[in-house]
């Protein structure tokens, strides 16, 4: 039995059938169904839902149609809802968060965005307009890739899984060892 | 309705900093013993249904699909926090059927956009927190 962490990433794939990922995290869904895995959600997962779900819903139409902030809370309410209540209905799925001191958190979080800095990407379009230009960026773990990793750490889990390429930066790194960082 | 803890016991393991806790608490359902007595009309049959009624804590969790280790984590301090919060009704049983649920359930938030990659959402939040 392994208990393993989704990044937010994982179960926003399995919540949206366009994604490009969406059958490999069923294919994880399923796993936990059958018992391998005990899935273990923080509330920093059950955060970013909730920022992805405000970001998103607010060019929906029916917020379109009478844009009020009344209207966007509603509809952002209504679809966590759903989602947590089918999540706690979950088999396999357990809502924790590690006993750590935030010094047990925030230090190593910052020791690693120290130590790595992945790579500079370049693009030969603008990522806003998509016109011609010279854009470059940094291609690294950033804070909160490095948060979730080190929770997932504290909690014991054996095994983190995301789709996020920047993790593999972290595949080798002797402090989050034995949990294996797996980015599929 | 209410758990009677029949046994619980632990281990405990340390590897370099790290110190690993596993807690065992095995759970029953409390046994409750009811008697009632129904009036049967004259002439009709006595069926099954007339006698057994839904006992109030069937729709309690079936959590035997349940493996061991999952059991062994208690996260009801954050589930009754979450559905507070929420407004949820209690009790919410575990089934497996929940994960099917899940499948394509924000579908309509990406109403226009068909294909989409939500690990570049992810990271495009992620950076400008």
């Amino acid at each position: 039995m392994v208990f393993a962490y989704l990044d937010t990433c994982v179960w926003l794939s399995a919540l949206i059938s366009g994604d490009s990922n969406h059958q490999t995290a069923l294919s994880v869904f399923n796993d936990a169904k059958q018992g391998k895995y005990t899935i273990l959600v923080t509330h920093h997962v059950l955060c970013e839902v909730l920022d992805v779900l405000k970001e998103k819903l607010v060019t929906h139409h029916k917020v379109r149609t009478k844009p009020s902030t009344q209207v966007l809370e509603e509809l952002v309410k209504e679809k966590f809802g759903e989602f947590s209540a089918r999540l706690l209905r979950s088999i396999n799925v357990r809502i924790k968060n590690p006993y750590a001191s935030a010094h047990q958190i925030s230090y190593p979080t910052f020791s690693l965005l120290w130590k790595y800095f992945g790579t500079i990407a370049h693009d030969n379009t603008c990522p806003i307009c998509r016109n011609p230009y010279n854009f470059i960026k940094c291609d690294t773990v950033c804070e909160s890739d490095l948060l979730h990793a080190l929770l997932a750490w504290n909690l014991n889990c054996d095994l983190f899984i995301t789709f996020d390429n920047d993790f593999r930066q972290l595949q080798n790194e002797s402090s989050l060892l034995p949990m294996i960082i797996q980015v599929l | 309705m209410s758990d009677e803890i029949v046994a619980k016991n632990g281990t405990e393991t340390r590897s370099g900093r790290r110190i690993i806790i596993k807690e065992i608490i095995t759970e029953v359902v409390r046994k409750t013993e009811i008697t009632k007595e129904i009036e049967v009309p004259e002439g009709k049959p006595i069926v099954e249904s007339m006698l057994f009624e839904p006992l109030p804590y069937a729709k309690v969790a079936n959590v035997s699909n349940e493996s061991p280790e999952s059991m062994s984590i208690d996260d009801s301090e954050c589930r009754k926090e979450l559905i507070r919060l929420l407004g949820l009704q209690e009790p919410l049983g575990r089934s497996a059927d929940a994960f099917d649920e899940l499948d394509g359930l924000f579908d309509d938030i990406v109403e226009a956009e068909g294909k989409v990659d939500v690990t570049k959402w992810v990271r495009s939040l992620r950076s400008r927190k």
